[in-house]
């Protein structure tokens, strides 16, 4: 729910409505994108709050953009590759693996949480890449401008993630 | 788009639906926008309720923006979008078995105690048949059991024992016991968990740990101090300062508990007695300064991801 205390004139469409009407329609695709990087509700949340923020505080050059969703998409998936790096930072221990269990496959459950366990296994940019053009269908030059990198290096993102991905599941 | 091996292709997307299937959190639109000067600097405040409240009332603020304060927050439980829950690591813990994941029955890497500590466990779990339990047990004296694996939120639980060590220290080894359907994490750092100061409080004391009944040393606080209690094990501990109140709290697996006596006086010695069932592992500290509502069943915990046991709070 957005709340404004602005008086927007009738007729007027107020800076403070036209970020309302582009942050309802992109919270939901930003916290799907941001969960799916980072794995994890509260990060996600800060992840798009902090979008959000961003873009209110820019909105007098944002607005006028062609395309105010594709740089919402590139601040936000910016947002988590360094977010996460700060955690890291902080020693947060990480996962290990008791690898004793063949993965039961074809049980939905079972299959999730394997699935998910291997998808964290990734580097967030692996991951970020994954997401971007596997999920969502944006092109290898689209995905390198939304994670500012060249597209050569999203396609070894992609192509080393998936092989960490059909390794940790033993599908490949 | 990549090219897709259609076994990797039919489980990512099964997966890539899950996680979009994962509900925002209610606040992640809660936005409130003021007209005026966007170019300041938007105010972030962890009671953001009332900071917008008052921006408003004030116009002073040009935005703010409902951000809930992931370092101060209260406890967030596991949401949709997480197989298990998360686990609490304390900065200072040392981590004795880091956090581990597997599925069925497995024997987990031995580690050392020295004389007298204790350990903090925390298990998740999840399955996705009827097999609901995990049983943790190791080789001298903690052991309890995780249910809820087949709930759709999966099952946790947390739970500390004092003096695990012994009076000698020694190698502890941790055994799981599951079914082959169940997958399950834990954690084990040192313990008890460490006990966290209420807004404005000092500690009196250091810490009392305890097994069963027995008495925290006698300290003099110059202010009015408050109480608060951790406690894990199978049964309930009423703590007596002497005064004119008391608490008794249901230990069940793990509790935290924080009250302020009344009658109190200032300056003057406190004992504070402890009655328990030998199982029953407790720590106490005190605290004087601004301290919780006189009776109040608050919870000290901070970090995200496991909602302690709900105390029960007694007043004579």
């Amino acid at each position: 729910m957005i709340a404004s205390a602005g008086s927007a004139q009738a007729g007027e469409a107020s800076p403070e409505r036209t970020f309302e009407a582009i942050a309802v329609v992109d919270a939901r695709r930003l916290y799907s994108l941001a969960l799916s990087i980072l794995r994890d509700e509260g990060e996600a949340e800060d992840a798009v709050q902090e979008t959000l923020l961003k873009a209110w505080r820019s909105w007098g050059s944002v607005a006028g953009m062609e395309r105010p969703a594709a740089w919402l998409t590139r601040v936000c998936v910016n947002h988590c590759i360094s977010r996460r790096r700060m955690l890291r930072s902080r020693g947060w221990p990480q996962l290990a693996v008791i690898d004793n269990t063949t993965p039961a496959h074809g049980d939905p459950a079972s299959d999730l949480i394997d699935m998910d366990r291997a998808y964290r296994r990734l580097s967030l940019r692996q991951r970020a890449a994954i997401t971007l053009n596997y999920r969502h269908g944006y092109s290898v030059a689209e995905c390198a401008v939304f994670m500012g990198c060249r597209p050569g290096t999203v396609r070894a993102h992609l192509a080393r993630g998936l092989a960490t991905l059909r390794k940790e599941l033993g599908s490949g | 788009m990549v090219d897709m091996d259609p076994g990797l292709d039919t489980r990512l997307r099964a997966f890539f639906e899950h996680i979009e299937a994962s509900r925002p959190p209610a606040g992640l639109t809660d936005i409130d926008v003021a007209g005026g000067d966007r170019g300041r600097r938007p105010i972030f405040n962890v009671f953001a309720g009332l900071a917008a409240a008052a921006v408003v009332a004030a116009s002073i603020a040009a935005f703010a923006i409902e951000l809930r304060s992931h370092h101060n927050a209260a406890p967030r439980p596991a949401q949709s979008g997480s197989l298990l829950p998360r686990f609490t690591v304390h900065a200072d813990s040392r981590v004795f078995v880091p956090a581990t994941y597997g599925k069925g029955s497995v024997t987990l890497p031995a580690f050392a105690l020295g004389p007298g500590e204790g350990v903090y466990v925390q298990v998740a779990c999840k399955s996705g048949t009827a097999a609901d339990t995990v049983q943790v047990g190791e080789n001298q004296r903690f052991g309890s059991e995780v249910a809820g694996c087949s709930a759709p939120a999966g099952g946790h639980g947390e739970w500390f024992v004092t003096n695990q060590g012994g009076p000698n220290g020694g190698s502890v080894t941790t055994y799981v016991t599951a079914d082959p359907a169940v997958s399950w994490e834990i954690l084990i750092t040192d313990g008890p968990p460490p006990i966290l100061a209420p807004p404005g409080g000092r500690a009196v004391r250091p810490t009392a740990y305890g097994m069963g009944s027995g008495s925290v040393p006698v300290f003099t606080a110059a202010e009015t101090y408050s109480i608060a209690i951790d406690c894990s094990g199978v049964g309930s501990l009423a703590i007596s300062s002497g005064l004119s109140q008391d608490a008794t709290i249901s230990c069940s697996r793990y509790a935290q508990f924080i009250f302020t006596p009344s009658g109190q006086a200032p300056g003057q010695p406190v004992s504070l007695s402890v009655v328990a069932p030998s199982a029953v592992g407790w720590e106490v500290e005190v605290f004087e300064g601004d301290g919780p509502v006189t009776g109040s069943c608050a919870t000290l915990r901070d970090g995200g991801g496991l909602q302690p046991t709900p105390c029960v709070a007694s007043s004579p």
